[in-house]
C-alpha cells in the first residue's frame, strides 16, 4: 500500500504575500484608512515637531549670527565704560582662550604672567561648572544650602572650615548631578581663595583702565570713539589698556558706524519742519514718530534725497528766524556777543546730515533689518531646560502619548479586520496556509499602510512645520530649512510609521495565526 | 464500542483503507458543562469510495469531519490517513497534509471575496508552491472542470451559490488531493442546484478516483454514493453499503426528518 508522505509545508516567497496582501488591502480600503489615518496623524504630529524645532533652532543661530556684531558692540561698550565685578569677570575668564585679546588685558590689567593668567582661567571654567549646578537648584535647595549669597561669596562661604563636609551631606537632599567630587570640590576652594588677590588685581586694573578710557574721550561717547579714525581709536584704547584684534575691531568699528548714524538720521525729528513734512508724508500725527517710520522712508535712495531735502528747508528755516532774531535783537542795540548768547536754545542749532543719500539707506536698511531681528529674537523658544530630542518634555510626552495612542488605535482597528476575517483566516489554514503566513500576511498589511500613513504624515508634518515657522519668522524661515536634517527626520518619521504599524500588528497577527482551522466549518 | 466494531468488520474484503479511525472520541469542556461530541468512533474508509455521513443535527459529524481531516485533534482515540498516525504530525506536515492531500469543501464555500474565482482556485497552489503560470494554467482547467471556465475573472459576489460552490470544488482539487470532505455541500442550495453539486461529486469520484466523504442530509445523495454511515449522540449507528440499504424502501434511519 502507498503511503502518503508528509513533508513540510514550505512557506511563501515575500512577493507572493505582498501581492495577497495588497488584493485584501484594496478590497478592505476603508478599514484600511483607518489605520493609515491614525498612523498619518501621529507622524505628522512627530513630523511637525521634529521639524519646527529644527527650522526654529537653525533660525535662531541665524538671528544670532546676523545680530553678533551689535552684541559685539555692547559688549565693548560695557567693557570700556563699566568696571566689572567678580561674577562678569569669572564668566570672561572662563570663556577667555590662551593667548586670546582678554587674556592678554587681564595679563595688563593685574599685571600678571601668562601662567597667573592660566590660573585664573582653570579657575573660571571650574567657578563656572558649579555656578551651573547651583542655577539649576530650586530657590528652596540653593537657599538651604548656601542661603541667599550670589557669585565668589559662595565660594568663600564654602572655604570656612567645615562648612564644604556639611555642604556636601546636604548635598545628598538634592537633585541633579552635582559636578566632580569631594576632592575636586576642596582643591578648587583652595585654588579660588589662593587667586583672589590676583583677581582682586584684575579688578583694580580694569577699574583704572576704564577711568583712563573716560578721561582720555572728555564726555565723548564711546560709540562716536569706536566709529571715528581707526587708527586714533585703536590709539586710545591701548593707551588706556584694552585690547581689540584686527578683525573684531573691523566688526566693532563698522557697526558703530552704523550706529552712530543711525543716530544721527533719527537726529532729524529734532527740526520741526522735517517732523512735519515727514508726518505728512505718512500721514501720522507728529506725535506717533517712530525712528522705525524716519528708517523705513530712508531705506531707499530715493526717500533718503527727499529726507536730505526737507533738512535743507528746515535748515534754511532756522537759518531765517536765526537772522531774524539776530536782526530783531541787533534793533535793540545787543552787542553781537550778547546776541550770540540770547540764541543759544532759542533757535534749534543746525548739524548738517553729511551722509550721502546712499548711505542714508544702507544705514536705514541695517536698522530696519536689526529692529526685525530683535523682535524675532524675542519670539525664539527659549533654549534650556532638560531636552529629549531637542523637545521640552512636555512636546516630548506630547509625542511618546500620540504614539501610544497610535499603537492602540491601530492594533484595535487590526483586531476588528482579523474577528471579520475569522472565516478567510480559517479557510487559510485549512487550505495549507501555516501560521507564519498568516503572521506575515497581517504584520505586511499594517506596514504597508503604515507606509502610506507615514508618506502621507510626513508631508502633512513638514507643511504644517514650515507653515508654523513661517509664521512666526517669515522669509528667514524659508532662508533657514535646514534640508539634509529635515530630510533625515522624514526618513526617521516614516521608519517610524512604519515600526509603529507593525509593532500594533503583532498581537492581532498572533491570534489570527492561532485560530483553528476547523472554525471554517462553523455555520452561523 | 462492541457494537461499532461490529458494523465496521462487516465492510467488504480487500479495498485498501485510506482513513482509519479507532475509537475517536472528542470532548468539548465548556465551563462545568462536558459535551460529548464524539463516543468512539472506529471505521474504515477505502480509497475511491463515496461514502456519506447522515444524522440528525448535532449528531456530530462535523466534529467527525474535523479529527479525519486534521483540523482538531481527538480527546481519546487515533485517524490514520493512509496508514499516517495524524497525531504525530507537526503543524508544519499538517498544513502540508491539508494544503495537498485533503480538499475541503465548505457549506458557506468559503471562498475568499476579494479574489477572482481563478485567484481563489489556485491559492492552494501557493501555497504547494506552483509556479503562477502553471497554477494559472491548472485552474483554468479545473474551472473548466467545473464548467465555469467562462467566469474565471468574476469575484464571488458575482456569482451564484451553485456557482460558489463548484469554484470550491475546483479549489479543493488544487492539488489534486486523495480525499475530498464536504461538510454539507449542498445545505445553501437548493434542489435542482444540490443535484448538479451531487452530479459533480460523483464525476470526480468515478473519473478522478478521488474518495469522497459527505456529510449531508440530503436523501437524494444515498443515490450516488457507495456506502452511508449513520451518526447519532455521537456513536455510529449504522454503516451499510447501498445494495443493503436499497433493497429496504424508505425509513432507513427512521428517526430523521428533514
Ligand atoms: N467548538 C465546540 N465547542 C463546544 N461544543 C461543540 C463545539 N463544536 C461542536 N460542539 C458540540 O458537539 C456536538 C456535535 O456537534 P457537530 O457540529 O459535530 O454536529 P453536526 O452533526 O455537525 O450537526 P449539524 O448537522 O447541525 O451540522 C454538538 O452538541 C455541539 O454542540
Ligand atoms: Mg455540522
Amino acid at each position: 500500500m502507498k503511503q502518503i508522505d508528509v513533508k513540510d509545508q514550505a512557506g511563501l516567497s515575500i512577493g507572493r504575500c505582498l501581492k495577497l496582501t495588497a488584493q485584501g488591502i484594496r478590497y478592505r480600503l476603508v478599514r484600511s484608512l483607518i489605520t493609515v489615518v491614525i498612523v498619518a496623524l501621529a507622524v505628522a504630529f512627530l513630523m511637525m515637531m521634529l521639524s519646527t524645532s529644527y527650522i526654529d533652532r537653525q533660525v535662531a543661530q541665524d538671528i544670532h549670527r546676523r545680530t553678533n556684531a551689535q552684541r559685539l558692540l555692547a559688549d565693548w561698550v560695557d567693557t570700556l565704560t563699566v568696571p566689572m565685578n567678580e561674577t562678569n569677570l569669572a564668566a570672561k575668564l572662563s570663556q577667555a582662550c590662551c593667548g586670546g585679546a582678554f587674556w592678554r588685558e587681564v595679563g595688563k590689567w593685574g599685571g600678571l604672567s601668562d601662567e597667573q593668567v592660566a590660573r585664573l582661567h582653570e579657575v573660571g571654567l571650574a567657578e563656572q561648572d558649579y555656578e551651573r549646578f547651583l542655577a539649576r537648584l530650586k530657590p528652596g535647595e540653593r537657599s538651604s544650602l548656601i542661603g541667599s549669597r550670589e557669585g565668589g561669596a559662595v565660594f568663600v562661604f564654602l572655604s570656612e572650615p567645615g562648612r564644604a563636609d556639611e555642604f556636601l551631606k546636604d548635598l545628598k537632599n538634592v537633585r541633579g548631578s552635582f559636578p566632580g567630587d569631594k576632592a575636586q570640590l576642596q582643591a578648587f576652594l583652595k585654588d579660588f581663595q589662593s587667586t583672589a588677590d590676583l583677581r582682586q588685581r584684575v579688578l583694580t586694573g580694569h577699574a583704572a583702565a576704564v577711568a583712563a578710557m573716560a578721561q582720555a574721550i572728555h564726555g565723548q561717547k564711546v560709540t562716536e570713539l569706536l566709529a571715528s579714525d581707526s587708527a586714533q581709536t585703536r590709539d586710545v584704547l591701548q593707551r588706556s589698556g584694552f585690547f581689540v584684534d584686527e578683525i573684531e575691531f573691523a566688526v566693532l568699528q563698522g557697526q558703530a558706524r552704523l550706529e552712530v548714524d543711525a543716530t544721527r538720521l533719527v537726529g532729524l525729528l529734532r527740526y520741526k519742519a522735517v517732523r512735519g513734512a515727514v508726518a505728512r508724508r505718512e500721514s501720522v500725527s507728529i506725535s506717533e514718530l517712530t525712528p522705525g517710520i524716519v528708517f523705513g522712508i530712508a531705506s531707499s535712495v530715493k526717500g533718503a534725497t527727499w529726507l536730505k531735502e526737507q533738512m535743507a528747508t528746515a535748515l534754511q528755516e532756522n537759518q531765517n528766524a536765526r537772522k531774524e532774531m539776530a536782526d530783531a535783537l541787533a534793533k535793540e542795540g545787543k552787542t553781537a556777543p550778547e546776541i550770540e548768547k540770547a540764541l543759544v536754545g532759542i533757535t534749534e542749532t543746525t548739524e548738517p546730515l553729511d551722509l550721502s543719500p546712499e548711505r542714508i539707506a544702507e544705514v536705514s536698511q541695517a536698522e530696519l533689518r536689526n529692529q526685525k531681528l530683535s523682535a524675532l529674537e524675542s519670539k525664539l523658544p527659549a533654549q534650556d531646560g532638560p531636552t529629549l530630542l531637542g523637545f521640552s518634555s512636555m512636546t516630548a510626552w506630547l509625542i511618546i502619548i500620540s504614539f501610544l495612542v497610535c499603537v492602540v488605535g491601530v492594533a484595535n482597528a487590526m483586531l476588528m479586520s482579523v474577528t471579520e476575517r475569522f472565516r478567510e483566516i480559517a479557510t487559510m489554514k485549512c487550505l495549507g496556509a501555516l501560521d507564519s503566513f498568516i503572521m506575515i500576511i497581517f504584520v505586511l498589511e499594517s506596514s504597508l499602510q503604515g507606509l502610506a500613513g507615514g508618506l502621507v504624515g510626513v508631508v502633512l508634518g513638514l507643511l504644517l512645520g514650515i507653515l508654523h515657522s513661517l509664521w512666526g519668522f517669515g522669509g528667514l524661515a524659508l532662508a533657514n530649512l535646514p534640508g539634509a536634517t529635515l530630510g533625515l527626520a522624514a526618513i526617521a518619521c516614516l521608519l517610524s510609521g512604519i515600526v509603529l504599524a507593525a509593532l500594533a500588528a503583532i498581537y492581532p497577527a498572533f491570534v489570527a495565526a492561532r485560530l483553528a482551522p476547523m472554525e471554517a466549518m462553523r455555520v452561523e | 464500542m462492541s457494537e461499532t466494531t461490529a458494523t465496521t468488520s462487516t465492510a467488504g474484503g480487500t479495498k485498501p483503507v485510506i482513513i482509519r479511525t479507532i475509537g475517536l472520541q472528542k470532548h468539548y469542556q465548556m465551563g462545568q458543562v462536558t459535551t460529548q461530541a464524539l463516543r468512539g468512533v472506529s471505521v474504515e474508509i477505502y480509497r475511491g469510495e463515496f461514502i456519506c455521513i447522515m444524522g440528525p443535527s448535532g449528531s456530530g459529524k462535523s466534529t467527525f469531519f474535523n479529527m479525519v481531516g486534521g483540523l482538531d485533534s481527538p480527546t481519546h482515540g487515533r485517524v490514520f490517513i493512509d496508514e499516517v498516525d495524524v497525531a504525530q504530525l507537526s503543524a508544519v506536515e499538517l498544513a502540508f497534509l491539508r494544503c495537498r492531500k485533503i480538499g475541503y469543501i465548505f457549506q458557506q464555500y468559503n471562498l475568499v471575496q476579494y479574489m477572482t474565482a481563478l485567484e481563489n482556485v489556485t491559492v492552494p497552489m501557493a501555497f504547494a508552491g506552483v509556479e503562477s503560470d502553471e497554477a494559472r494554467e491548472r485552474g483554468l482547467a479545473l474551472l473548466d472542470l467545473v464548467g465555469l471556465k467562462e467566469r474565471w475573472f468574476h469575484k464571488p459576489i458575482e456569482m451564484s451559490g451553485g456557482q460558489q460552490q463548484r469554484v470550491a470544488i475546483a479549489r479543493s482539487m488544487a492539488n489534486n488531493p486523495q480525499v475530498l470532505l464536504c461538510d454539507e455541500p449542498t445545505g445553501n442550495l437548493d434542489l435542482k442546484t444540490g443535484a448538479e453539486i451531487h452530479a459533480l461529486l460523483k464525476r470526480l469520484n468515478t473519473e478522478r478516483n478521488v474518495t469522497i466523504i459527505c456529510a449531508t442530509h440530503d436523501h437524494r445523495l444515498l443515490n450516488i454514493c457507495d456506502r452511508m454511515m449513520w451518526i447519532r449522540d455521537g456513536q455510529v449507528q449504522r454503516l451499510a453499503r447501498r445494495d443493503e440499504v436499497t433493497v429496504e424502501t424508505g425509513g432507513i434511519g427512521g428517526d430523521e426528518h428533514e
